[in-house]
């Protein structure tokens, strides 16, 4: 046997050569045991032996290159197994990933079409596995760990998000800003795990609560969180956070450390950006913490609504 | 080469609708998605007023070209032309992703380069036909790079046959571009086979 055609034997991918009846005109080692078949596909017409091939993007390729001398690419994205071609023994076999390349051959004034096949299941399999893992970063990204609810770069984004929307369709948008009272003696006398399981046991029971009016709960930073109200005026914001207020105390988690409640309390405040008013992301936010902060001084456990953007002019 | 009669680019324009018919047809069934394609002009002009054509509506951002070498009577290269954020579009919907994805992998530049691949094809074969002419080319190569790098050739006045074309798929219109670097007695070959195509349609 020459060395060329040893070498095509010995070759870890398929190469093979159809004439212009489409029949083998050589196949390799590798290929021909890659068809599912014991047969040897030497001289066979390829697709009457494979009728299901028939109109194939594979057979369209093999028809141009014949006929028209062109060449073709059949990339795994679009064409995942265009051959019967398979890979293991017994139980583990299975039909693999294909790269395929077309390219007409003349030889003696014949034309010819020259196949040659490559498995890519492993790049293929990698690649879902890149995808995945992507996928799964970009959740952890926007996700404060110890709560499972948004982080302050979710909540941001989805701020950004809604603001842009409410100035385009001229409808109000509602931010309601709450932290625990008293969080850092509740941490310092119970100790930091309590202090979590406090932060999660108020998250995780706000978190069902608002998902049924479609609103989301995120984590600020430490005990400080918010709430986003698309569409929504002050007057249900406050609504909302009054009914917040409430559902925290009657968690009735102990808080000996406080001075408000022997339970945990949250205090709240509320800010809106009218209809007419175009506001930053900002300044919302700022409106929204200042008014918080009344509430604080005021004497904790209850919610402050910010002033309206225009109150000057009354 | 002389300037080619308005009949004569209404027959290249012509040549060219069916091609991307065709190619449309191929990545349908390619892709089970409704796609169509059109061609609304065919240019002939000297490289150098290809690149300050695109230059102002692409500016900073990337082609991705399939370009393949070809050769019959007449030679050059064939390429197919998407900005970058188009052709991330384009494999994102054939290839059914549901990521964003903002850079091509291996699996997607592949798919880029068949769909170019099946258009280029379309191209020959449809001119090959009805010039009566043809053609062999080499495999699909695919470049991510700026305007000036893909079309900065040795001869600035290399004369380029330029087609935009529109193409439709899942609501959304992109537009691409066609475009056949001729090598050097290249065009006086085209014009006379044009010639020769009209005569016989005449």
């Amino acid at each position: 046997m020459q060395l060329f055609e040893r070498a095509l034997s010995v070759l870890q991918s398929g190469v093979m050569i159809l004439d212009e009846e489409y029949r083998v005109h050589f196949i390799n080692r590798w290929l021909n045991k890659a068809f599912d078949t014991s047969e040897d596909l030497q001289d066979k017409a390829l697709f009457d032996h494979y009728p299901e091939l028939v109109g194939s993007r594979i057979h369209q390729a093999a028809m141009q290159a014949l006929t028209s001398g062109l060449p073709s690419l059949l990339s795994p994205g679009l064409n995942r197994s265009p051959l019967p071609l398979f890979r293991g023994q017994g139980a583990r076999r299975e039909r693999f990933s294909q790269s395929i390349r077309v390219q007409p051959m003349m030889s003696d004034d014949k034309c010819f079409c020259l196949i040659e096949v490559q498995d890519v299941s492993s790049m293929v399999r990698r690649e879902a596995l890149l995808n995945k893992q992507a996928e799964k970063l970009n959740q952890m990204a926007l996700t404060d760990e110890l709560t499972g609810i948004a982080n302050r770069r979710h909540f941001n984004m989805m701020l950004e998000r809604e603001l842009r929307r409410s100035e385009l369709q001229g409808t109000p948008l509602s931010l309601v800003f709450f932290d625990i009272d008293f969080f850092k003696q509740y941490n310092d006398h119970l100790g930091h795990q309590a202090g979590d399981k406090c932060l999660v046991a108020v998250s995780d029971y706000l978190r069902t609560q608002l998902q049924s009016y479609g609103y989301q709960v995120a984590r600020y930073g430490g005990e400080e969180f918010c709430i986003i109200l698309p569409g929504q005026a002050a007057d249900v914001a406050e609504h909302l956070a009054e009914r917040c207020r409430n559902e925290i105390e009657s968690l009735k988690l102990k808080h000996p450390s406080s001075s408000v409640a022997p339970v945990v309390t949250a205090s709240f405040g509320v800010a809106t950006r009218s209809d007419t008013q175009p506001e930053t992301q900002t300044g919302l936010i700022l409106r929204a913490d200042n008014a918080l902060y009344r509430a604080k001084l005021a004497g904790r456990n209850r919610v402050v609504v910010a002033e309206r953007q225009d109150k000057e002019l009354s | 080469m002389n300037d080619l009669t308005v009949l004569e680019l209404d027959a290249l324009a012509e040549i060219f609708n069916i091609s991307v018919g065709r190619s449309a047809s191929a990545l349908s069934e390619l892709t089970q998605e409704p796609v169509t394609m059109s061609v609304p002009v065919v240019h002939v002009m000297p490289i150098h007023r290809v690149i300050e054509l695109l230059s102002p509506g692409i500016g900073a951002e990337r082609l991705t070209c399939v370009s393949q070498m070809f050769n019959g009577s007449f030679s050059g290269e064939a390429m197919l032309m998407f900005p970058e954020n188009s052709s991330l579009e384009i494999v994102r919907l054939m290839l059914g992703s549901q990521v964003p994805i903002e850079q091509l992998s291996e699996i997607e530049q592949d798919a880029l380069n068949e769909i170019g691949n099946i258009i280029l094809n379309a191209c020959f074969s449809t001119i090959a036909d009805m010039l009566q002419d043809t053609f062999s080319c080499d495999l699909p190569e695919l470049t991510v790079a700026s305007v000036d790098e893909i079309l900065q050739k040795p001869e600035s006045e290399q004369t380029v046959l330029f087609i935009q074309i529109q193409l439709a798929l899942e609501s959304q219109n992109l537009e691409g571009y066609l475009a056949f670097i001729m090598g050097s007695g290249s065009e006086a070959n085209l014009q006379q086979a044009l010639r020769g195509f009209l005569e016989g349609v005449q």
